[in-house]
């Protein structure tokens, strides 16, 4: 099968040094080494203009669908259930179906669907509709290194897509609140990103951590040392199901209903962005025909044969950068064996998705295995974020690629 | 020097050791502030308790902020290579204030620019303010830190360069903090011998065994740790909360 991308020849040390400097003080990308290895690789990875395109109106009807789908849970509270969600956010969505009329759609929404070349063409393993990460090498990293190849363009600038989705709704001199975990550098790198972004169109920012708002008559409070008031909007890089461990004078539940704060994303989102979303689908009106064709199949654990397990991947329900996936014979095999034990003692905690085989790509370190996240911000394709490894497993042991398209 | 240079002074691209060297701080360097003419203190440090240069020995310097870099200063002077590793964000109403850091990243650049370095025994330098205090105030930054495994170099890195010992060099005891044991527990499996130092008494080198730390060798370490840092309203380190902030 034919690849729909090229891997190009590596920078130069010199100019591999280069980018990194300007990586470094040019777009908050802080987090350069893990143990022995370098978080970004040296080479870029080429889609061919008509794969870019092709991506391009998948991923645009894959956030339409998912939108559709999210408008029809939120009336569909007997369907949380099978969703793999602690039992607080059930409660907050229950309470969200019976104020419907007031919760206000995010006009800033942002999704990320995480495509593989597979022997069946492309495949998604997953969709971010609650946080999504990659914005500094999906923006400033990419546009940095297309200026080393000129035959190439970056596929965008989720980033700057973003900011201006943001401004449009709040309108200038609008104060955004970034909440986010300080102690984790490499989300205070990202935050630092998009304030820098959003000062530059002349929007005012707010840093925040989780424990410093509270909602209060459908607006955030922000009460930290460098301010104190509301906020316009909210940029939560926070996952929903993190929310109940917060404190409760922060009512921490107004995300899940909008109101006069914009929030992106609304904490209802982590309807689609459980993996357990397929289970659900019989039992929904809105057609998901582009879900159907792209996702593997889907099962809760206890429906797929002891036998076959093995032609399965185990995912938490709510799960991030690829922690507590396991891939028979992919995965270490302790980790395969600790990991089908929780499944076994919580089933409608996992979801059971069907492997595919994916394709790797040569590269100048030889065979890797890449995955691309499609951004759809405010409803329009808005760039890539390539990540990469050298076992078909994207985990927080992968390495960032650029994505570019020629 | 603005604070690319000084970073450059710092982290030269022609070192290998430069790899692991946090960009955090640099990168938060105000280029505007006015750099001050600093006395040299690190000139008049005592670090005779230093390996020979003839040794195969690490070292991880896990001294307080300040301290930490003009050690890391005065080693340079005996040939090491100081690598800073301290990987926190800084900013107004923080918990741990690096200002005093910064102002030495900023006065030793220069030094380091006009020593040659041998690329032969690096010197990672730490901040052992890094987890304190445990209690917080709420409307303050909260930008205390842990190191992780993932932070250093494997021990078959330091092996192939010929790198067979560590010396940790702290203050108040020779037993090093939970989250540096992690580190160095990996090394003394992979053979690599552990020494330590305390400066608080006569800065004798000493062999440690590194006791197996909770959560060894968990996938799951680093993320339950650090969210493990979280405040929560009663003081003290948060409930654990155990997955990355994002996909």
């Amino acid at each position: 099968m034919s690849q729909p991308w090229t891997c190009y020849p590596s920078l130069s040390p010199d100019s591999y040094a280069r980018l990194q400097r300007r990586s470094i003080f040019d777009c908050c990308k802080w987090h350069t080494q893990t143990e022995d290895r370098a978080v970004l690789c040296p080479f870029p990875l080429v889609l061919h203009q008509s794969e870019w395109e092709r991506l391009t109106l998948l991923a645009a009807e894959l956030a339409k669908e998912t939108l559709a789908a999210e408008s029809e849970l939120l009336t569909r509270p007997d369907l949380h259930r099978h969703l793999g969600l602690p039992r607080e956010l059930c409660r907050c969505l229950q309470r969200t179906s019976k104020d419907l009329p007031t919760t206000t759609p995010s006009r800033v929404r942002v999704m990320r669907f995480d495509f593989h070349w597979t022997t069946e063409g492309w495949k998604i393993s997953e969709a971010n509709t609650d946080v999504a990460g990659g914005y500094i090498e999906s923006s400033g990293v990419t546009k940095l290194m297309a200026l080393e190849y000129p035959d190439c363009q970056p596929p965008g600038d989720p980033t700057g897509v973003l900011c201006d989705a943001i401004l449009s709704t709040v309108g200038q001199k609008g104060l955004i609140g970034l909440m986010h975990l300080p102690i984790y550098t490499e989300d205070r790198q990202v935050v630092l990103y998009l304030a820098r972004r959003l000062e530059e169109i002349g929007l005012r920012t707010c840093l925040f951590s989780p424990e410093q708002f509270r909602w209060s008559g459908g607006q955030v409070l922000v009460d930290c040392a460098w301010h104190s008031g509301s906020v316009d909007l909210v940029f939560r890089f926070f996952p929903a199901e993190w929310l109940p461990r917060l404190a409760r004078r922060t009512k921490w539940a107004g995300f899940f209903h909008s109101g006069k704060t914009v929030v992106c994303n609304p904490a209802y989102g982590v309807l689609t962005q459980s993996k357990r979303f397929p289970l659900v689908w019989e039992a929904l009106k809105t057609p998901l025909p582009s879900w159907r064709s792209i996702l593997p199949e889907t099962l809760s654990p206890q429906h797929v044969k002891c036998a076959e397990i093995r032609d399965w991947v185990l995912k938490p329900a709510l799960g991030h950068e690829g922690n507590h996936v396991a891939i028979y014979g992919v995965s270490p095999a302790e980790d395969w064996q600790r990991i089908r034990d929780a499944v076994s003692r919580e089933p409608e905690a996992w979801a059971a998705q069907r492997r595919f085989e994916l394709l790797p790509v040569t590269t100048a370190e030889g065979d890797m295995y890449p995955c691309l996240g499609v951004y759809v911000i405010a409803g329009k394709v808005a760039g890539a974020y390539g990540r990469i490894a050298t076992r078909p497993l994207i985990n927080d042991k992968s390495r960032d690629v650029v994505v570019l398209v020629k | 020097m603005n604070r690319e240079e000084i970073y450059e002074c710092w982290v030269p691209p022609t070192s290998e050791w430069s790899l692991w060297a946090r960009p955090v701080l640099f990168a938060q360097m105000n280029d505007s502030l006015e750099q001050q003419n600093a006395v040299a203190e690190w000139r008049a440090l005592d670090v005779n308790w230093a390996p020979g240069s003839d040794s195969k020995s690490a070292l991880v310097v896990d001294l307080p902020g300040q301290e930490s870099v003009l050690t890391g200063l005065a080693l340079a002077g005996r040939g090491f290579r100081p690598i800073p590793l301290f990987n926190a964000c800084t900013g107004q109403h923080e918990v741990i204030d690096h200002s005093q850091i910064i102002e030495l990243l900023q006065a030793g650049a220069g030094y380091l620019a006009g020593l040659t370095l041998s690329d032969s025994r690096p010197a990672f330098l730490v901040d052992s303010r890094r987890t304190t205090p445990t209690k917080v105030q709420p409307n303050d930054f909260d930008n205390r830190w842990k190191v992780f495994p993932q932070d250093f170099p494997s021990a078959s890195f330091l092996s192939s360069r010929g790198l067979r010992q560590v010396l940790v060099i702290q203050r108040g005891g020779i037993r090093p903090a939970e989250d540096l044991a992690h580190i160095l527990r990996r090394w003394q499996d992979a053979g690599i011998a552990i020494e330590a130092v305390d400066l608080s008494r006569v800065p004798m080198p000493t062999p440690i065994t590194v006791e197996r730390p909770l959560n060894y060798r968990s996938t799951w370490h680093r993320v339950l740790e650090m969210v493990g840092l979280r405040r929560n309203p009663r003081g003290g380190f948060g409930e654990v909360v155990p997955e990355p902030s994002h996909g």
